[in-house]
């Protein structure tokens, strides 16, 4: 037993032990709640609020849940998407929207929640007016997980991929290569963000800055094989990939210049063009002889060089595609499309069907979008110079087991048929025929479009895109009606 | 002679369905060098009263002091050894495990601690159980290893709670007369026990405790001679034999023989010189002795309906 | 010295119990269940592994911890195991401390066992190759590569697994103490409501207002204790020094507990027994 005079020395003991427990406390608060901070981003300045507000799932009671959460939410939310993972593998896409909204407000940093949800958004619910929140849920995942390159990288390959939207593609791919990746040590992305990077700009017409990125990809590849550093480690050992892509950039640029320059009757021009090219293949086959695709590039320059130094030039007309078509119900909210269109076989028209003034119905929020919008659109190839699509608006296209009127509610009063012919969204070698930029296009001046926002840039110089489309309005009763008619039909 | 363990009025009370006084202002006094015996029925208090001069619990009224020290003292317990009723070790260990445990909570050196263990082991015969496990040991194995814990630091005073229970008849010998030698080294013995046969066999001074109440102590040689006298003897005439019971007021006649019973000394020579007045003849002249049982049942009544058997049970788990 | 004797034997004696060892098979199995989760990539899987494993270690050292420390007194008073011990030069302080500190090792070592168990299965999942999600053409296994990942894993878990510890240390030394005033199944229960309401405290609100204040101290912050967050999602950009932080958390815990420990054996040395 204690004396006394040991108690009471036991107890000052307990409570300077009480006391530096509570000091100790109060120097971790900062830490915890730093910890807390970065684990609850929906508490910040309410932006998630009004992200989720327009987004694929309103702010719901479950949010409310989300503060008592604490020390169990990452594995909760892990185990949310095991079964959200569960549910995709059973075909049942449809929890998944919820269940991934939710799972990313209980731990924001699931880096492959968001990337998966907004895949499955934009992909799988084959439901185009979803597309957008897939990019939000992106946009929303990047703010969260600001320090790292993969969600950027997510959105810049949505923007390129699903709405060919190359300036969105590249301003994500621009972020995306200056942030680290998710592992350990690993301070830059991956080269590949850089290649897709470039691919974008030039996607979105300014050459000039594709080929400076490439240069940059270059020397990056090659300053990182210069430091023996291992791939994974900083960007990897893609100098081969970037030198391939700088020559076919470049050469693919002095093609375009040149077929332009033929079509203004400019020998001169075209001559310089293509000795670039010749020039570029002979410096490409210094360094690797005998390369099969730079040697078959060498063969193309060089007939051109001498053709247009024998003064043949072969100056390409204008093209007038002359598209022309029918619309025709032949079932209630079944629209066939069938028409034909000058252009070399191969090639595709966007045929796009949509409420007449989507952009500002849609604009009125998610469950109005979701309510009352339709949106939908197919790349139709074309065959012969003919072309033919139905517009099925009676099914799921998914086959989710969702009422067809849930993805067409078709509540407008007036829809537009939209097709357009773009040289830029074809193959090569129609964008050669055509002009990358549309050069070689013309048409009726309602129907030839010029934007400049959308042009080209190289060697300094600015190119607006050129493109034809035809838009037909249509009322609702002509998509509902039963009988088989035909609702327009070409002069 | 010194005294080993003294209390003054010594009073504990528990509190369940009631006051129960366990010790009732006990004094007791056992001296350097002697077995005591601490006698008494079950739920007498006798478990409680080990407790308090152990420092397990704490007296409500009086004191006592084991070896000079306050009861409970941490200088005390190094001096003092204790082996409870019915003991249980932790039986994770083994038997040289335990006492080597032991050993080091009173901080005997390693060098000392396996000398310490192995001839303990061997004294309580052990020796071959020492790497077995102590859930294999048998009842009386484990009475065993008890008293080898109580000696691993050679103590003063060792304090035993039954420690022959559960023995087979050889291992009661044994124990005796380990006890005894430990007295014949000049260790003082305190021992609670029911086995009132050892108690006789071994004890120099015992006591009897009923209700918490110190009831009977004494020498055990006294104690159990505090006897009467018998005297029998033939051919004493019937006018003699009346005599004879007017002394003593116990004379059974059988026949021929008559056998008186005296209970003062003082009278057997008289009674002799009436019988060998009268010419009778003396067969024998027997001092009778009492056994303890006899003393334990005289003072403590026999079990009957106010006997409050276990009432302590629950209170202090003996 | 003699705490450090009594210690080392409920060690002994606490890794024994069978119930211990059942938590042991269970945490395990569920650990290597975790395996199963194949499909996912290898950042999926190691974001899930490691939430669940370390909740799991969480959940099952708690059980551990409240379980080992609700007997550690009671049942030294059932068999009468401490009557011997306490009859010896052993001060009541040295032999509550010891207990206390018997238990926390035993919680040690079985957390300690479930942690190596984790380690394991992280180094397989760290030779997985890392890929996102669209870039999916597998990478070549390297060897250097994989050893930094491990050496990077091992460094997250460790720190997690010792934050994790001295939280159990604290229910450890609750439950030991209260286990003086309560039945086992009794403070079972109210060191488990004690380590819940720890943990979500900071939602309470009690260091808010003035009165509750005290209580806000008094009660453990267990809330303090969750990093999980930058464990498992290490690239999160957390402005803490996190390892003077776990250093920070395991120092108020080791305060806390002794405030809890004294406290009891405070009232075990004047306790009958």
């Amino acid at each position: 037993m204690l004396t006394n005079a040991q108690r009471r020395l036991l107890f000052i003991f307990l409570a300077v032990c009480f006391i530096g427990s509570a000091a100790l406390s109060e120097v971790l608060r900062p830490g915890h709640q730093e910890y807390l901070r970065a684990a609850r981003p929906e508490a910040d300045a309410g932006v998630r609020e009004k992200e989720a507000e327009k987004s694929v799932l309103a702010k719901t009671s479950f949010q409310a849940l989300i503060p008592t959460l604490l020390g169990v939410r990452e594995v909760l939310a892990s185990l949310m998407w095991v079964r959200a993972d569960d549910y995709f593998h059973r075909g049942e896409y449809r929890p998944i929207l919820k269940m991934v909204r939710q799972i990313t407000a209980i731990d924001p940093h699931q880096l492959d929640v968001y990337a998966t949800g907004a895949w499955h958004m934009a992909y799988n619910f084959m439901d185009k007016r979803l597309i957008e929140d897939g990019i939000q849920f992106l946009e929303e995942g990047c703010r969260n997980n600001d320090s790292v390159y993969d969600l950027y990288f997510e959105l810049g390959y949505m923007h390129y991929d699903k709405t060919k939207d190359y300036r969105q593609a590249v301003n994500a791919y621009r972020e995306s290569s200056t942030r680290g990746t998710s592992l350990p040590g690993h301070k830059f992305a991956p080269a590949y963000v850089r290649h897709q990077l470039a691919h974008a700009v030039e996607k979105m017409g300014d050459i000039d800055a594709a080929l400076e990125q490439w240069r940059t990809n270059l020397k990056l590849a090659k300053d990182t094989e210069d430091l023996g550093l291992k791939p994974g480690q900083a960007a990897g050992p893609n100098t081969m990939a970037a030198r391939h892509n700088l020559y076919i950039t470049e050469r693919r640029m002095n093609e375009r210049l040149a077929a332009s320059a033929e079509r203004a009757k400019d020998a001169a021009e075209a001559h310089r063009l293509w000795q670039k090219n010749l020039t570029l293949a002979d410096e490409w086959l210094k360094e690797f002889p005998g390369h099969p695709d730079v040697s078959k590039d060498r063969q193309v320059a060089a007939n051109q060089v001498s053709r247009l130094s024998a003064g043949k030039l072969v100056p390409l007309d204008q093209t007038d595609p002359k598209i022309r078509f029918t619309i025709t119900r032949i079932a209630p909210r079944k629209l066939q499309v069938e028409g034909s269109i000058d252009v070399l076989n191969l090639a595709r028209i966007w045929v796009q069907f949509q409420d007449k003034d989507y952009l500002t119905r849609k604009a009125r929020g998610f469950d109005f979008k979701m309510n009352e919008c339709t949106l939908e659109w197919e790349n139709v190839q074309i065959r012969q110079g003919k072309f033919k699509h139905v517009i099925d608006l009676d099914r799921d296209p998914a086959d989710m087991g969702r009422q067809p009127s849930e993805i067409y509610p078709l509540k407008a009063d007036e829809f537009e048929v939209v097709f357009t012919f773009n040289p830029r969204l074809q193959a090569a070698f129609i964008q050669d025929r055509y002009g990358w930029n549309g050069e070689g296009l013309t048409a009726a001046p309602e129907l030839l479009k010029v934007d400049a926002s959308r042009g080209a840039r190289m060697e300094g110089k600015e190119y607006p895109l050129r493109y034809v489309e035809k838009v037909v309005v249509l009322k609702r009763d002509d998509i509902l009606g039963k009988e088989k008619k035909v609702l327009y039909k070409s002069e | 002679m010194a005294v080993a363990i003294r209390a003054e009025g010594l009073t504990k009370r528990f509190f369940q369905r009631g006051e129960v006084v366990a010790v009732d202002h006990l004094d007791l006094e056992v001296e350097t060098g002697e077995i005591f015996g601490f006698l008494g029925p079950n739920g007498a208090g006798k478990t409680t009263t080990i407790k308090m001069l152990l420092g397990l619990i704490f007296p409500d009224g009086g004191k006592a002091e084991v070896l000079g020290y306050p009861a409970g003292a941490q200088e005390m317990r190094r001096l003092v050894s204790y082996l409870p009723e019915n003991p249980y070790f932790y039986d994770h260990l083994t038997g040289g495990e335990l006492l080597d445990f032991y050993g080091r909570l009173f901080g005997i050196p390693a060098k000392d601690r396996a000398k310490r263990v192995d001839s303990l082991l061997d004294l309580v015969g052990l020796r071959n159980d020492k790497a077995k496990q102590l859930k294999q040991y048998s009842k009386g194995m484990m009475q065993r290893v008890g008293i080898a814990q109580a000696l691993i630091n050679d103590p003063k005073l060792l304090i035993f709670d039954e420690p022959t229970s559960g023995l087979d008849p050889v291992a009661h010998i044994e124990i005796r007369n380990l006890i005894e030698s430990l007295r014949d080294q000049g260790k003082t013995v305190f021992l609670s026990s029911h086995q009132l046969s050892d108690v006789e066999l071994v004890c120099d001074r015992i006591c009897i405790l009923n209700y918490g109440k110190l009831v009977k102590a004494g020498r055990v040689d006294e104690l159990v001679a505090e006897g009467r006298t018998e005297i029998t003897a033939t051919g004493v005439p019937a006018e003699v034999t009346g005599r004879l019971t007017e002394l003593t007021g116990a004379v059974k006649s059988d026949n021929e023989k008559i056998v008186v019973t005296c209970s003062d000394e003082n009278l057997v020579n008289d009674i002799l010189d009436v019988i060998r007045g009268a010419r009778g003849r003396v067969i024998s002249v027997v001092p009778l002795k009492r056994s303890l049982e006899e003393i334990f049942v005289e003072t403590v009544g026999l079990a009957g309906p106010h006997r409050r058997i276990g009432t302590m049970n629950t209170l202090t788990r003996d | 010295m003699n705490t450090w004797v009594i210690a080392r034997n409920t060690f002994g004696d606490s890794l024994r119990k069978r119930v211990l060892l059942i938590f042991l098979l269970l945490a395990f199995v569920m650990l290597t269940l975790a395996l199963l989760l194949n499909y996912f990539t290898a950042r999926e899987q190691s974001t899930i592994f490691k939430s669940t494993q370390l909740t799991i270690i969480l959940i099952f050292g708690a059980l551990i911890s409240i379980t080992t420390a609700v007997y550690l007194i009671p049942t030294e008073m059932e068999r009468r195991t401490i009557y011997s011990v306490l009859a010896k030069p052993v001060q009541r302080w040295e032999f509550f401390l010891g207990k206390f500190l018997g238990g926390a090792m035993t919680v040690a070592f079985m957390v300690g066992l479930m942690s190596v168990a984790l380690i394991l299965v992280l180094f397989v999942l760290a030779a997985k190759p890392q890929t996102s999600a669209i870039e999916t053409t597998a990478a070549a296994f390297k060897m250097n590569e994989w050893l930094a990942r491990c050496q990077h894993e091992f460094l997250l878990v460790l720190r997690a697994i010792i934050v994790l510890y001295f939280q159990l240390f604290i229910i450890t030394a609750i439950a030991t103490t209260l286990s003086l005033f309560l039945a086992p199944t009794v403070n079972f229960a109210v060191t488990a409501l004690i380590w819940i309401v720890g943990s979500f405290q900071s939602f309470l609100g009690l260091s808010e207002g003035i009165l509750t204040r005290p209580l806000y101290y008094a009660l453990p912050h267990f809330h303090d204790f969750n990093i999980m967050g930058s464990i498992v999602h290490p690239f999160a950009g957390f402005q803490v020094n996190h390892w003077a932080y776990a250093a920070g958390v395991s120092l108020y815990a080791v305060a806390y507990a002794l405030v809890i420990v004294l406290a009891g054996a405070a009232v075990f040395d004047r306790r009958e027994v």
